[in-house]
């Protein structure tokens, strides 16, 4: 059987995974290497929604990363297909409400996961309009109104 | 709270860099913070496309160029010295070619790995962007993309470019004494791509005794064509062909997919007999053939199927072969799949996306179509193990080859047959005489089938 590994979230709740899959984090790779991982990761900063869609999410990759090994021997002009839905996973995946989002990104910059970084500071503001992202993330303007005429003047071709 | 402010300046950046250069400008307005962010960007991408075609003629506007190179310069400016990992310049509107190699510069004095340059020079008339020399002397450099309207002249006497494994060519001018030239002097590279080259000669050599993929897509033909990679893996090749193929060493393939293009009148030429055959503009492509005859995957497109009908009598014998996929087009037909199949004593695997293909008398023994006396004939020698066949309709006319596969190929194990996706599943599912027979046939052979819906 596979070693586990126990993670502790913010509220102190403990989540096992299996170590296949803990790897999938730098940070907890590096723990795992130094053996510093006995009686539970604690992650401080983690809470438990969002670290059981982390490990949703590792979980995913690793059983995706498996399966694509185990077909590499008839990877082919229809073996794309695989990719895509992965891809469409990931999709599905980051659909959730902005401070859900923001957690998960956190939470990936901190564990060290550059696929789930990847993809939520994708879809973090692509698509949006200064004003929304403004809007959405409550982003102060703390320049004067000359400043800002300069700003603009400085970047006229994409503002006008 | 302002929880973005809490974030640290790398992962801003982060986000940054999946937005268009224009989106990222626009940040610049958000709050002070803001302001210069882009410029500490790891990977740095410039793309004039996104205001380009919006807004009406907004590119012609001499301020708005201005403003646009007067942006690059500033950022390039801000970033100083500090390396500088990827640089992507995407630029179809600037009009000065002296700032554009000042900026190429500017990156690759800063120990650039990657580079990727799409330049169209705007001006009256078309005109391809001179490549800057500096390009091919960077020690630092290891994937070098060229793309649209650039010319490839080697001006410079001196190539220098020890790191670099991945060159891809996509719509520019190259000569191809000065590609052989090029591609001498390149140690390590392990990728090369040449998508719709514009070669300014028809006698291309493609040479390196250490390249492990080649991508080819022609887009016109060439007089001759040859490929001298020893160590070659992958190969990937597709679009019109050339006249002749003199050299082809590529002895240790793995995979390959061939897609030819076809025109309606090389179809009509394939078609009519009584042609002299050396007069056919696809005659030598059974060299390209013998050259890959050591592959173990291989995939062929309906085009290049019809190709090597032409071929049939010169087929090498595929020794290595272990998986072929094919795709079948209904306008295309299965002539070459008797031949191919005797040619391959070695496969355990055939994938077959569409069985539905243009019907002739001489698409051979391989389908049913047609009755004949030898019937079957050259599936009996074929040890195929395993068959996938996808875009399944559930018509008859399947239903029948399906059945004939089973009952011919003499070693087959496993049948896995997918349902077409835009084929409403319900609708097959809800065909019952096709579920019946699938039973049937699961019954009546050794060989294990499925329906995949």
């Amino acid at each position: 059987m596979s070693k586990k590994i126990i993670f502790e979230s913010s509220e102190g709740e403990s989540f096992e995974v299996d170590e296949a899959v803990a790897l999938e984090c730098q940070t907890i790779k590096n723990m795992i290497e130094d053996d510093c991982t006995d009686g539970g990761i604690p992650l401080a900063n983690v809470n438990s929604a969002t670290l059981t869609k982390v490990i949703d999410y590792c979980k995913k990759h690793v059983e995706a990363a498996a399966a694509a090994e185990a077909n590499a021997g008839d990877k082919d002009i229809y073996g794309a297909n695989k990719d895509i839905e992965l891809k469409t996973w990931d999709e599905e995946f980051v659909k959730v409400d902005q401070p859900l989002l923001f957690d998960l990104m956190l939470a990936a910059n901190f564990l060290i996961i550059p696929g789930l970084l990847d993809l939520t500071c994708k879809t973090m503001m692509r698509g949006k309009t200064v004003l929304q992202i403004r809007e959405i993330f409550h982003i102060k303007k703390d320049y004067t109104d000359a400043e800002e005429a300069e700003v603009r003047k400085e970047n006229a071709w994409a503002f006008e | 709270m302002d929880r973005v402010s809490n974030l640290p300046d790398e992962v801003l950046c982060h986000i940054l860099s999946f937005l268009t250069t224009k989106e990222a400008a626009l940040t610049s307005i958000l709050a002070k913070r803001w302001r210069n962010l882009l410029a500490f960007v790891p990977s740095l991408t410039i793309d004039d496309s996104v205001f380009l075609h919006p807004e009406e003629a907004k590119q012609n506007r001499q301020d708005i160029i201005q403003s646009f190179m007067n942006f690059v310069d500033r950022v390039l400016a801000l970033q100083g010295n500090s390396p500088l990992k990827e640089f992507s310049l995407k630029s179809f509107t600037v009009d000065d070619t002296d700032r554009v190699d000042g900026w190429i510069s500017n990156v690759l004095a800063r120990g650039v790995s990657d580079l990727d340059l799409k330049i169209i020079i705007r001006s009256d008339k078309w005109n391809f962007y001179p490549m800057s020399p500096k390009c091919f002397e960077c020690s630092t450099l290891v994937e070098l993309s060229i793309g649209c309207g650039v010319d490839v002249t080697l001006a410079a006497a001196r190539i220098f470019l020890p790191m670099l494994k991945t060159l891809v060519l996509v719509w520019v001018k190259v000569c191809p004494n000065e590609f052989e030239t090029l591609l001498h002097a390149l140690p390590s590279l392990e990728k090369l791509v040449l998508l719709r080259v514009i070669w300014k000669g028809r006698d291309v050599i493609v040479s390196s005794a250490s390249v492990k993929t080649l991508i080819v897509n022609l887009g016109f033909w060439l007089n001759t064509l040859s490929f001298d990679t020893p160590s070659l893996v992958h190969f990937g090749y597709s679009g019109s062909a050339a006249w002749d193929y003199p050299v082809v060493n590529m002895g240790n393939l793995v995979d390959t997919q061939i897609d030819f293009y076809l025109s309606q009148l090389h179809i009509k030429l394939l078609g009519a007999p009584g042609n002299d055959e050396d007069a056919l503009p696809y005659s030598n492509a059974w060299k390209l053939f013998h050259g890959i005859r050591n592959v173990a995957h291989l995939s062929l497109f309906p085009d290049a199927l019809e190709v090597l009908s032409m071929c049939s009598e010169s087929l090498p014998v595929f020794n290595n072969l272990n998986s072929l996929a094919i795709r079948s087009d209904k306008d295309r037909r299965w002539q070459a799949m008797p031949a191919l199949l005797r040619n391959c004593p070695h496969l355990e695997t055939l994938v077959i996306q569409g069985l539905v293909h243009h019907v002739t008398d001489k698409c051979g023994d391989v389908c049913d179509c047609i009755s004949r006396e030898d019937k079957g004939l050259s599936l009996k020698v074929c040890p195929v193990k395993v068959m996938e066949i996808y875009g399944f309709r559930g018509t008859m006319k399947e239903m029948a080859m399906i059945k004939h596969f089973l009952d011919y190929f003499p070693c087959l194990k496993e049948m896995e047959v997918y349902a077409e996706e835009n084929n409403n599943p319900t609708q097959l599912g809800g065909n019952q005489r096709v579920l019946e027979m699938f039973k049937l046939y699961n019954n009546l052979s050794s060989c294990n089938v499925q329906l995949f819906l």
